[in-house]
């Protein structure tokens, strides 16, 4: 690596009337087209992303904009999980079920008290 | 241009509901994070700046016309970005051979993770891949930033002439020829350095 690249590649930044003046086809004839497919291939093998997205994507972007908004946004639990409705349904049934154990555990001997 | 689900969807985002941009971030951060590595090649800064596309789109959704996909347009600015981050590293590191080389040298074991020589028919066919992957992430770096561009947008991305001309804001004649010229450098590059191997094996 470190070697600049060779003075026989194609010049590496035409100007604006170049690439406005010169035709597709001109180009094309200037020498034969490499394989498309074979291009492709090569590309897509050595350019591979890493496998994973970085876990904290969400959080990472969220931070940024609450930081940002100065805390308009996403200043709440609420709203940075990554999926509030699942957050919002199960709360709503801890609470049900909280509801419930208080009336069939606490009210029939606190009823029984009452006048 | 845009559906009129995708239509419900930037309406949401553009009221800032923020349970809509936590989907918008799910749903397209794979692609991003993939285009920005792929364009800068440096993990860390790929994953600072695939959050900084994201918060670009979250403050600019309402200057979202609708003329492309939401896709082409969120592209658009992670190539921008991409430009300018480029610029200022190649600014920092002036001689950025060295991170060049970290960014190849990680080739092979990412390559060959989970390979054992007992997998492969034919080990040297194993070298030989993992090698010439390592010549074309070299050729990659060196062919010209606006040309490597809409070539990773062409063949890496799938995006067609007329995607890559929204996102890149060329004429799609352009396109084609950058597109080209970056497959012509890109091959002399390879062969180049091909070459210089054969010699240097002999």
């Amino acid at each position: 690596m470190g070697d600049p690249p060779s003075s026989d590649l194609p010049p590496a930044s035409p100007t604006m009337e170049e690439e406005q003046s010169s035709p597709e086809d001109q180009v094309m004839d200037e020498e034969p087209m490499l394989d498309e497919v074979d291009v492709r291939e090569l590309l897509r093998g050595a350019l591979q992303p890493p496998a994973e997205v970085p876990r904290d994507m969400l959080r990472g972007v969220q931070r940024r904009i609450r930081h940002r908004s100065r805390g308009k946004f996403y200043a709440d639990g609420w709203s940075t999980t990554r999926s509030p409705r699942s957050v919002y349904l199960t709360t709503s049934i801890l609470m049900l079920v909280l509801i419930a154990f208080v009336l069939l555990v606490l009210i029939p001997w606190g009823g029984g008290a009452l006048p | 241009m845009v559906d009129e689900e995708e239509a419900q969807f930037i309406a949401r985002l553009v009221a800032r509901d923020e349970s809509a941009f936590n989907e918008l971030v799910v749903l397209y951060e794979r692609r991003v994070y993939g285009l920005v590595f792929r364009m800068l090649g440096r993990r860390e800064e790929a994953e600072d700046l695939s959050q900084e596309v994201f918060v670009q789109v979250f403050k600019a959704i309402d200057q979202f016309r609708g003329d492309s996909k939401l896709s082409t347009w969120i592209y658009r600015i992670a190539v921008n970005l991409c430009k300018n981050r480029s610029k200022y590293l190649s600014r920092r590191y002036a001689s950025s051979t060295d991170d060049l080389d970290a960014m190849v040298d990680r080739a092979p074991l990412s390559a060959a993770k989970g390979v054992s020589v007992g997998d492969v028919s034919r080990p040297d066919e194993l070298v030989e891949g993992m090698q010439l992957e390592m010549v074309v992430k070299r050729a990659i770096a060196q062919v010209d930033p606006e040309f490597r561009e809409v070539l990773i947008l062409r063949d890496v991305e799938d995006l067609s002439y007329e995607e890559i001309g929204a996102v890149t804001g060329l004429a799609e004649g352009t396109v084609k020829s950058r597109i080209h010229r970056a497959r012509t450098q890109l091959k002399a590059l390879v062969e180049k350095a091909m070459g210089e191997k054969l010699k240097g094996g002999r």
